[in-house]
């Protein structure tokens, strides 16, 4: 039985801690909700434990069964079985999808996949995601709608494997169609032998992927646990409960960074996500 | 199509092509030797290839409505060189550089857009390694009204090279409704490598289109997050992201053996 076990982990990014001591076990077969308002830490959460650069862990380990993850690099967390479908995909001009595709499938093979395997496979996967049939020469990302990337991410998810799927926020920015569409392809996606964390503000994806336990986030810890009721609960009444009830304070404990506008001519890529 | 026995026509240092039908050679800089001017007569197209990196001075004259596309490959040694190109009324110019050399030197390219609605688009591919000084100055100056151009400058500056993209774009008064777009990126592998780009508009004319952009800086940390939180290794993952920079050159040459040494070169570079 697979585990992806996360102990007293602190992590900072630029000087500012966000997680502030989180302990999470999720085994093989659960599907694990986790809830909490915007800048929490949920999305970090996610993020640390794919290995973006942008973080910095002071304290505590990531680990899959006795693998230690914390000094890896992506790719090697990526062929211990962990998958970041994000919440902005980036969009990465000129590198085409068929060749990412093939580098990515190839990194897990002894030998190479066939053209023709290669395309069966593709072709298969994107027609259940109703992805365009141009798909493989477009180039990465580029040109699709919000939507479509969020399908792009469930269509990587289909190929690579995962048996810890990580998905943040993967229903922003989709109709209510495209929700159905994904939604079953996370619920057929779903075995025994894999373990989905799932951030998501609408109380719909939940209805449609039911969780096997629901988290809530605040302040950069792990503040409750519960089962699918703690969803209803919060897309009622809000997280105010947490105070009444728990006497969990929900106010920010640090003010986040201002969002930043740079208005002369170039600096295209440095706006886009700043919390 | 006509091919290089064209070459075989010199006269007084210009070599000059007229015609209807499309031209389509590939000269050896060690030819050009002999000649100063290339011009073309009216309407006539020509595709040019060059190849052997020697140095060029050369002017190239474009009469009413011709088409050239020039296309130049270094792949060897850099030289110092000084190209320039006057176009008159609606005549278009394309020019496509896949640059590979090695060395220290400058290309200076002028483009005269002499006539009315006179066009040009300029690609450039480079890779800078080792210790490489390369400065490519492309300067475009619109003389005439509803001219266009767009200039379009790729690098990879790599261990202790230098690479520097500089030129002018001068919209002169009378200029009416001239459009001219710059846009120059370099992406860095090195702390100890130079980039430098410097896209400067000179505009003496009030009714036009003008833009210029510059990219300089590392790969970009999110696109390799992205391809490595795949499972591709860090250095896959560069060369898939500078490969999609570098190769949008090669849909632009259509010789097919061309086109395939230099993505092979463009593999072995990076």
């Amino acid at each position: 039985m697979h585990k992806l076990i996360i102990e007293g982990l602190h992590v900072s990014v630029e000087g500012m801690e966000i997680l502030k001591g989180v302990d999470l076990v999720i085994s093989e077969g659960e599907t694990v909700a986790l809830l909490g308002p915007n800048g929490h830490g949920k999305s970090t959460l996610l993020n640390v434990i794919m290995g973006h650069p942008k973080y910095t862990i002071t304290k505590g380990t990531i680990k899959v069964d006795d693998k230690d993850l914390t000094c890896l690099g992506p790719d090697e967390r990526s062929l211990a079985g962990i998958f970041l479908a994000m919440q902005y995909p980036a969009e990465v001009p000129g590198v085409i999808n068929a060749d990412f595709f093939k580098a990515a499938i190839n990194a897990r093979r002894e030998k190479p996949i066939s053209l023709y395997q290669f395309y069966r496979l593709l072709d298969s996967t994107s027609k259940q995601l109703g992805m365009p049939l141009d798909l493989a020469n477009r180039s990465l990302n580029e040109g699709f709608s919000g939507g479509e990337k969020k399908r792009n991410e469930i269509l990587q998810m289909m190929i690579l494997n995962p048996t810890f799927a990580l998905l943040d926020e993967i229903d922003s920015g989709l109709d209510v169609d495209a929700i159905q569409l994904v939604a079953e392809a996370i619920r057929k996606e779903q075995r025994p032998d894999r373990a989905f964390l799932i951030i998501s503000h609408y109380a719909r994806l939940f209805d449609l992927v039911p969780p096997t336990r629901t988290i809530v986030m605040i302040n950069g810890r792990i503040v409750l646990e519960g089962g699918p009721e703690l969803i209803q609960r919060i897309d009622k009444t809000g997280y105010e409960f947490l105070k009444v009830d728990y006497g969990i304070d929900i106010e920010k404990e640090t003010t986040s960074m201002n969002e930043m506008s740079i208005g002369i001519c170039a600096a295209k890529e440095t706006i886009k996500n700043e919390k | 199509m006509k091919n290089s026995n064209a070459l075989k026509n010199i006269k007084n240092k210009e070599l000059i092509f007229s015609g209807q039908e499309l031209f389509s050679l590939t000269i050896k800089t060690s030819e050009l030797i002999n000649i100063e001017n290339i011009i073309l007569e009216k309407d006539v197209r020509v595709n040019i290839l060059l190849i052997d990196d020697n140095p060029i001075t050369l002017k190239i004259i474009q009469r009413k409505g011709t088409h050239l596309d020039f296309k130049i490959f270094n792949k060897t040694t850099i030289n110092n060189s000084d190209i320039t190109f006057d176009l008159h009324n609606e005549s278009e110019l394309n020019v496509v550089f896949a640059d590979f050399s090695h060395g220290k030197a400058i290309e200076k390219i002028t483009v005269n857009l002499l006539g009315r609605r006179a066009k040009c688009h300029w690609w450039l591919s480079s890779v800078a390694s080792d210790k490489d000084n390369k400065e490519f100055k492309v300067h475009i100056n619109h003389f005439a009204p509803e001219t266009e151009a767009v200039s379009d400058s790729y690098g990879v500056a790599k261990h202790a090279s230098r690479l520097v993209f500089s030129g002018t774009s001068h919209v002169l008064n009378g200029a009416k409704r001239s459009k001219t777009r710059q846009n120059a990126n370099i992406m860095v592998f090195s702390k100890d490598a130079d980039a430098v780009a410097k896209p400067i508009l000179e505009i003496d004319e009030n009714d036009l289109e003008a833009s210029h952009s510059a990219t300089l800086g590392q790969v970009n940390e999110d696109h390799l997050f992205y391809l490595r939180s795949r499972g591709i290794s860090e250095d896959e993952a560069k060369t898939l992201i500078v490969m999609g920079y570098l190769t949008p050159i090669l849909k632009k040459i259509e010789n097919e053996e061309i086109r395939q040494e230099i993505e092979n070169l463009i593999l072995a570079r990076i």
